[in-house]
C-alpha cells in the first residue's frame, strides 16, 4: 500500500518513534510525576526531555508552557472552553476544521457570539475580512494555519498582529503545519498553539500539544489528581498540572519526543521543500487530465501546504477512493470533517479525494499515484 | 546534617528547575515529598548538593515557585 493520507496521520512512522515507543513499554513503564522511587523519577525526566523539545520547536523557553493533550481537538477544546464566557465574541475562518467550528458552535449555544470570515490565502483581503467582523465584545480570533482539506494557507503572523493591535487573544490550529512550517509562537504572537502529534510530528496516534504561555488563567475542561498540591480540593493553577489531570500518555509522549527529533534532524525546510516538490507534481499532473477538477489555480511554496484536493468528474470521492485502494493507494475521501471549507468551494455534496504528502513519499510513488489515478479516469 | 531540600510544586517543576541548576554548576536531586503542609499534599523537592543560597537565587530568578525549604 503507497500511503498518501499523512494529513489523517503520518505513516510510517521513523524508525525512532518506534524505538521510544518501545522503551517506553519496557523500560519506562512507571508513572511520571506521582513516586518517588528511581523508576517513576527516570520515566519523567524523559517525559521531561519531550516538554523540552516541543517547547524549543515551538519557540518557547519553558517548558511547562507546554501542554500534552489527547491530539489537536483535545487541545483547542481546552482552550475554547477554558477561555470563553457568555457574551464574548469569537471569530473563525470559512476554513476551519469541525475541531474549531464544533466547539464554538456549542459554546454559542451558552451564549458565546461567533463569525466566520471569508478567506482568501494569504492575502490583505483575508485581513480585512477578520477586521471588519471585529465588534467589542470580540475576545478571540481562531484560525488554522492550513486548510487540512485544500492545503490553503492563512496569513497567520498578519492576524496575530491585527490580534495584538485589538487586543485580541489568537488561537491557531496547526493540526496540518507543525513541523511542516516553521512557527516560532511567541515570536509571530500566538497565544494557543494548538496541534495535533501525530501527524507531522510523526507520533503515535493520541498525541496533541496546547502550547501557551495562558495555561493558568483558563478555566479547567478536566480536573483531577497531578501529583501536585494532592490535599487540596481545587486544582493547581501551576503550569501545566491545571491542564493535564490524570496519568499521562507516556508511551505516545516518548514516542512523540521521537518524532519532534527526527522533524528538527531532517530540518522543517528541507521537509517541506521535499513534500511540496511531491504535491506539485502531482497537482501539475492532475491539471492535464481532462476530467480531473481542481480547487486551487495553483500550488506553490508560500501559499500551500503539501495536501490537494481534487474529484474526478462522474464519480464520487467515496468511488474513487475505492478505486485507488484497490490499486494499493491510501487516501481519503469525504468531507474529511471540515464542512466550511467544502461549502466554500462548493463541494459540501460531492466531498474531494484528498492527496497528502509525507516526509517519507517519494517522487515515483507520485508518479505511480498519478498513473492510478489516470487509469482510474479512464475507468470511470 | 544532610543536603537541603527546595520544596517546588511539581514534577515539571522540579525537572525545570534541576535543569536550570545543572547548567550552573549546582547538582540536585528530586525527591518525591509525601503530604507536606507547605506543598498542600504531595509534591516534588530538589536536594541541593551545593550552595543553598546561590541555587535559590537562580531559581527565583528563573520564575520557579519555591514552596518551602526543608
Amino acid at each position: 500500500m503507497i500511503y498518501f493520507d499523512n494529513g489523517a496521520t503520518s505513516f510510517p512512522k521513523p524508525r525512532g518513534v518506534v524505538e521510544a515507543v518501545h522503551q517506553a513499554l519496557t523500560r519506562y513503564g512507571a508513572n511520571p510525576g506521582r513516586s518517588g522511587h528511581d523508576l517513576s523519577i527516570q520515566t519523567s525526566a524523559k517525559v521531561y526531555e519531550v516538554r523540552e523539545a516541543a517547547a524549543k520547536l515551538f519557540g518557547v523557553e519553558d517548558p511547562s508552557e507546554v501542554v500534552f493533550t489527547s491530539n489537536c481537538t483535545h487541545a483547542i477544546n481546552i482552550t475554547l472552553k477554558g477561555l470563553l464566557q457568555p457574551g464574548d465574541h469569537v471569530i473563525i475562518s470559512d476554513l476551519e476544521h469541525n475541531a474549531v467550528l464544533r466547539p464554538i458552535h456549542a459554546l454559542s449555544q451558552k451564549g458565546v457570539e461567533y463569525d466566520i470570515a471569508n478567506t482568501y490565502g494569504r492575502s490583505r483581503k483575508t485581513l480585512d475580512s477578520f477586521y471588519r467582523l471585529i465588534r467589542p465584545n470580540t475576545r478571540l480570533i481562531a484560525c488554522t494555519h492550513a486548510s487540512n482539506v485544500f492545503g490553503i494557507r492563512q496569513p497567520i503572523e498578519e492576524l496575530a498582529m491585527l490580534c495584538r493591535d485589538k487586543n485580541l487573544l489568537f488561537l491557531v490550529d496547526a493540526a496540518q503545519s507543525a513541523g511542516v512550517l516553521d512557527i516560532d509562537a511567541p515570536c509571530m504572537g500566538i497565544d494557543f498553539l494548538c496541534t495535533a502529534g501525530h501527524k507531522g510530528l510523526y507520533g503515535p496516534s493520541g498525541t496533541g500539544l496546547l502550547i501557551t504561555a495562558l495555561g493558568s488563567s483558563l478555566s479547567t475542561l478536566m480536573e483531577g489528581g497531578t501529583g501536585s498540591f494532592s490535599a487540596n480540593y481545587e486544582q493547581p493553577l501551576d503550569m501545566p498540572d491545571r491542564l493535564e489531570s490524570g496519568t499521562l500518555n507516556t508511551i505516545g509522549i516518548l514516542g512523540l519526543g521521537a518524532g519532534i527529533r527526527f522533524v528538527r534532524e531532517r530540518g522543517l525546510a528541507q521537509i517541506y521543500r521535499h513534500e511540496m516538490r511531491i504535491a506539485k507534481e502531482i497537482f501539475h499532473h492532475l491539471k492535464r487530465m481532462p476530467q480531473i477538477k481542481l480547487y486551487t489555480p495553483d500550488f506553490d511554496e508560500g501559499s500551500h501546504l503539501p495536501v490537494l484536493s481534487f474529484n474526478i468528474r462522474g464519480m464520487s470521492s467515496e468511488q474513487v477512493i475505492e478505486a485507488l485502494s484497490r490499486q494499493g493507494f491510501a487516501l481519503r475521501g469525504g468531507l474529511h470533517c471540515a464542512p466550511l471549507a467544502h461549502k466554500k468551494m462548493g463541494t459540501l455534496e460531492q466531498g474531494t479525494v484528498r492527496i497528502s504528502v509525507g516526509a517519507f513519499n517519494t517522487r515515483e510513488q507520485a508518479l505511480k499515484l498519478c498513473e492510478a489515478i489516470k487509469k482510474t479516469c479512464r475507468s470511470s | 546534617m544532610g543536603n537541603a531540600t527546595i520544596l517546588i510544586s511539581s514534577v515539571t517543576a522540579a525537572m525545570r528547575a534541576q535543569r536550570l541548576l545543572e547548567q550552573r554548576g549546582i547538582r540536585s536531586y528530586i525527591r518525591k515529598i509525601a503530604n507536606h503542609p507547605k506543598l498542600g499534599g504531595c509534591g516534588y523537592g530538589l536536594e541541593i548538593a551545593g550552595d543553598l543560597t546561590s541555587a535559590l537565587y537562580l531559581l527565583q530568578a528563573a520564575n520557579i515557585r519555591i514552596l518551602g525549604i526543608l
